[in-house]
């Protein structure tokens, strides 16, 4: 008995890593070609950081990184302040309506990006006229990030004990209080981590930003996909390995901030 | 504001909390169905019953946090219907205590304090006062995750009693301690509120805690209060069959009253036996529908009613025989099977040191005798 | 008589004020996403469906008559066989990463110990990266100048590179490289969620772990399946980048069409109503997935 199941947890130990393999094995590879010395950026010749110096100087890259940069941090606080307000009410709240609500919540981000960047596209340009550049992809960022938000937010409070609500309006603190000195720096660990997992996901979008973004708003990932037209290169490469490795930061952040929020809860 | 300054010490029984034709209903069940009393300022009160019966609604009810959808309930004679939570001056004590993760046991106690804007140093002082009152010295910089059950569960107590509440309401509040705990705890409360003197209103479904713990006593069942009293009467004489049964009281004989003369009434039960009882003072005599023993009154001998030793004329007794005996160590529980009915006492005999012979067994034939005052009369 | 007037009436008075306090609420708290929903969900995607209905002039613009002609022309033709074989495109991927993912999210769920973190972070990485930097770096791998072609040369395994892209297969494979993460997660979610206890009944009432996993394990998590089918199925049907750079011009598929006509020709109705089919096809099988329980795995997963 035990024989068979150590012989499927090696088969499935073996499945595993290859399927991670398959994974990361691309993006592994670009990263290392990020430093290589090959001008097409496809094979190894030799370390060099040059092109991570190149890419400092680039002002193509360097306007659409600020670009992005501002695009991100914006719809993360507006997205996260969103998603918390809505998870508190969908989570307190009890109406005729709400799974509706809370289903249509859900179709930004499941909805294929061309549907969802066609529609708002042309809601901006047909119906509503609101400036293509900035505020357009703003707004598109925000109407995709805040479901997200709203999710991992309300997924925490489900774990909580609310009790704690209920005991801080007995000994006296009002309403507003209450969510300042109790609920908030409860949810705080969950505001958090939405935050830092909405920001890569505003700051790598392309598909929905490239259909609002107009003319000459060009973002990170809008760049890069120009580029790509080029086959590979290095600077596409050191773009990537910067993504990832943001990507990277940012969930590894998430989880300490998680672990920090466990420990004051029991 | 808090209890200790405005309490009357000239009125020794002043009411403090007036519940009054209360009603709550929730979808398909109502939870409370016209519930009034009056609590008395200084008592434990407790509100005793089986989960569901409503105990814990009312008490969310007196405390705000859920709105009666009829009655009214008065604070030290004041009607806080409009009143929200934070505004009334009666302070929760959870059955998940429901401490603050994020604050220590002094963050968590000085909570309301903050609250309320005292100065710093008054609010240390009076934190200080209570941990010190529930025996918490030292651990004032521990964090709830730091404390075992019955720690946190003082700390939720002192803070709740740092506001000086007039009333004190406990939901259950021993409810998820084990059970050696759960009775250090109960002394604990009690020596507590002797020191402070705050009203307290209790909710539990554990018959002995109610009784070792409360100066009064309020059975519920769904939604409707049936029986008050102190702990004395709520045991010996439970008035219905339903109290009866829930505090142990597990022989209960239906029957009615066939005669009445002299100042006593004769009662025969469905399986024909007669006892005489004394007239009841307050019920009508339509109304008697049987009458309950506790198990513990009951004596057993062997033999038959020939052989017995004499007793009261008023004595009832009854021939039967032992299905089943548990011996439970300190005492032996004790089943037998009325003969000719499928009626089953309980009996309870302590563990004695005198008669080694009269060991019961199974199978054996006894009479068991049901002394006089034992019998207790039912209502509905 | 009175006195039950009085109680009804304050009764009913009690029960407007909670009514009144709770659409407050509603109002604080919701109305942020509300408007979005209705501004720029729903009205957007009326509006497509709107002009899905109109004609389109010849170089694209918007003529304002009611017509069919849009979507008849999408139905139809070419279009049509464009449109099922992104569906047929999505069944498979969807099932393909099923038969892969579902290996490794039970290897990690059950023998993870304690590098399951490890594991999720390895898997959470790759999905939450950017898009287009994975399917760049994919191409990387397989193009003709790229790594693997390279490599087999330089092995001397073949004498010319092997034609990868712009094939089925290479769609195929990069859809399944795009969304496998999304559903090996909710699958792991499913298993964590498991009570070990069922499956120790199960093995104690004589299945083999064969029949176990048959029988019990994988009805139990049939939630974080449809999850996960949820999220590889409804954006693969609508796959843009993919199709275009793993097989340009060859294979389309319904995405690349709608994002042709709504960019680059500007023919805006023909977009709009291959989108509204695309979207109406999707919401059918949301709102079918959702019945069969599967929003709570959704939401669980997140």
């Amino acid at each position: 008995m035990k024989k068979k199941k150590r012989i499927a947890q090696k088969i499935l130990w073996v499945l595993s890593i290859l399927t991670l393999i398959f994974l990361w094995a691309p993006m592994i590879l670009i990263m290392v070609y990020s430093f290589s010395n090959s001008k097409y950026g496809s094979s190894w010749e030799g370390f060099t950081l040059k092109w991570y110096a190149k890419l400092l100087t680039n002002d193509q890259v360097r306007d659409a990184l600020m670009r992005s940069l501002i695009i991100a941090g914006v719809t993360v606080v507006i997205a996260t302040l969103i998603g918390t307000m809505t998870a508190y009410g969908l989570f307190k709240l009890n109406f005729k309506g709400k799974q509706f609500l809370r289903t249509s919540i859900l179709l930004p981000i499941v909805f294929p990006s061309v549907v969802t960047g066609g529609a708002l596209l042309v809601f901006f340009t047909r119906l509503v006229h609101i400036p293509l550049g900035f505020p357009s992809i703003i707004i598109a960022h925000i109407v995709f990030c805040s479901p997200l938000a709203v999710f991992i937010i309300l997924g925490r409070m489900q774990r909580f004990d609310w009790s704690w609500e209920e005991a801080a309006l007995d000994l006296g603190a009002t309403p507003f209080r209450t969510f300042l000195r109790v609920t908030g720096p409860q949810l705080l660990p969950a505001i958090m981590a939405s935050a830092m997992l909405i920001f890569p996901w505003s700051f790598d979008d392309f598909v929905i930003t490239y259909f609002v973004s107009g003319v000459g708003s060009t973002t990170l990932p809008i760049y890069v996909f120009s580029q790509l037209r080029f086959g590979a290169t290095p600077v596409i490469n050191t773009i990537g390995t910067l993504f990832v490795s943001i990507t990277m930061l940012g969930m590894v952040l998430v989880y300490f901030v998680q672990k920090m929020g466990k420990s004051s809860t029991t | 504001m808090s209890g200790s300054n405005t309490r009357n010490t000239e009125k020794q029984t002043a009411v403090c909390l007036e519940i009054r034709d209360v009603v709550k209903q929730f979808p398909g069940v109502t939870a409370v169905d016209h519930i009034s009393l009056e609590i008395q300022e200084g008592e434990i009160f407790s509100f005793l019953g089986p989960s569901g019966c409503g105990k814990s609604t009312l008490l969310r009810v007196v405390a705000g946090l859920e709105n009666q959808d009829q009655g009214d309930i008065l604070i030290a004679g004041k009607v806080v219907n409009a009143l929200p939570p934070y505004k009334r001056d009666c302070s929760t004590v959870f059955q998940s205590h429901a401490l603050f993760p994020h604050m220590d046991v002094a963050g968590n106690i000085g909570f309301g304090l903050v609250e309320r804007k005292l100065p710093k140093a008054e609010i240390k002082e009076r934190v200080q006062a209570k941990i010190d009152l529930v025996n918490m010295g030292g651990m004032e910089d521990r964090y709830p995750h730091q404390l075992s059950g019955g720690q946190m569960q003082r700390v939720a107590l002192a803070r709740s009693l740092v506001l000086e509440p007039t009333v004190l309401l406990l939901d259950e509040p021993l409810a998820a301690l084990d059970r050696k705990l759960r009775k250090e705890m109960q002394v604990e409360l009690k020596r507590i509120q002797r020191e402070v003197g705050t009203t307290f209103l209790n909710v539990t479904h554990d018959q002995k805690e109610a009784l070792s713990l409360s100066d009064r006593i309020a059975v519920m069942k769904d939604g409707v209060l049936l029986q008050i009293g102190t702990p004395a009467e709520i045991y010996e004489t439970p008035r219905t069959r339903f109290v009866a049964s829930f505090m142990g009281a597990s022989n209960i004989f239906s029957g009615n009253v066939v005669s009445a003369s002299d100042g006593k009434i004769k009662f025969q039960t469905e399986e024909g036996l007669q006892v005489i009882l004394p007239e009841p003072a307050d019920i009508a005599f339509d109304q008697i529908s049987g009458f309950s023993v506790h198990p513990e009154l009951i004596e057993l001998q062997p033999g038959n009613v020939d052989s017995l030793a004499a007793g009261s004329a008023e004595d009832m007794l009854v021939e039967g025989t032992i299905q089943e005996v548990f011996y439970l160590g300190d005492f032996s529980e004790i089943s037998v099977r009325v003969n000719d009915t499928e009626t089953m006492l309980t009996i309870y005999q302590s563990r004695s040191c005198n008669e080694p012979d009269t060991r019961i067994a199974q199978g054996q034939p006894v009479v068991a005798r049901f002394p006089a005052g034992s019998m207790n009369l039912l209502v509905g | 008589m009175p006195v039950l007037d009085d109680v009804s009436a304050s009764q009913s008075q009690a029960q407007k004020r909670e009514k009144r306090k709770l659409a407050l609420n509603i109002a604080a708290y919701l109305s942020p996403i509300i408007i979005i929903v209705i501004v720029f969900v729903f009205a957007p995607l009326a509006i497509i469906l709107f002009f899905g209905f109109l004609k389109s002039g010849p170089y694209g613009q918007i003529i304002y008559t009611f017509t069919f002609e849009n979507v008849i022309a999408m139905l139809g033709g070419g279009y049509g066989k464009i449109f099922l074989r992104s569906v047929y495109l999505a069944f498979q991927t969807n099932f393909l990463c099923i038969l892969f993912g579902y290996p490794i999210a039970y290897y990690i769920a059950r023998f993870g110990g304690k590098r399951k973190i490890l594991w999720i972070f390895m898997i959470i990485v790759p999905s939450w990266s950017s898009y287009l930097i994975r399917l760049y770096a994919l191409k990387t791998l397989v193009g003709t100048k790229g790594t693997i072609n390279t490599l087999l040369i330089n092995l001397g395994l073949v004498s010319e590179p092997i034609q990868i892209l712009y094939t089925n297969f290479a769609v195929t494979m990069a859809l399944v490289f795009a969304w496998l993460p999304f559903m090996i997660l909710p699958i792991y979610a499913a298993l964590e969620g498991l009570d070990r206890s069922v499956l120790e009944a199960a093995t104690d009432l004589g299945a083999t772990p064969f029949r176990r996993f048959f029988r019990v394990t994988l009805p139990l998590t049939r939630g974080g399946l449809l999850a996960g089918s949820i999220l590889v199925f409804i954006p693969t049907v609508g796959e843009w980048l993919v199709p275009s750079i793993f097989g340009g011009s060859k294979i389309m598929m319904a995405g690349s069409l709608v994002a042709h006509k709504f960019t680059q020709v500007g023919n805006i109705p023909q977009g709009s109503s291959l989108a509204i089919m695309l979207a109406a096809t999707l919401v059918l099988i949301l709102y079918l997935t959702i019945k069969w329980g599967g929003r709570e795995a959704l939401e669980k997963a997140l």
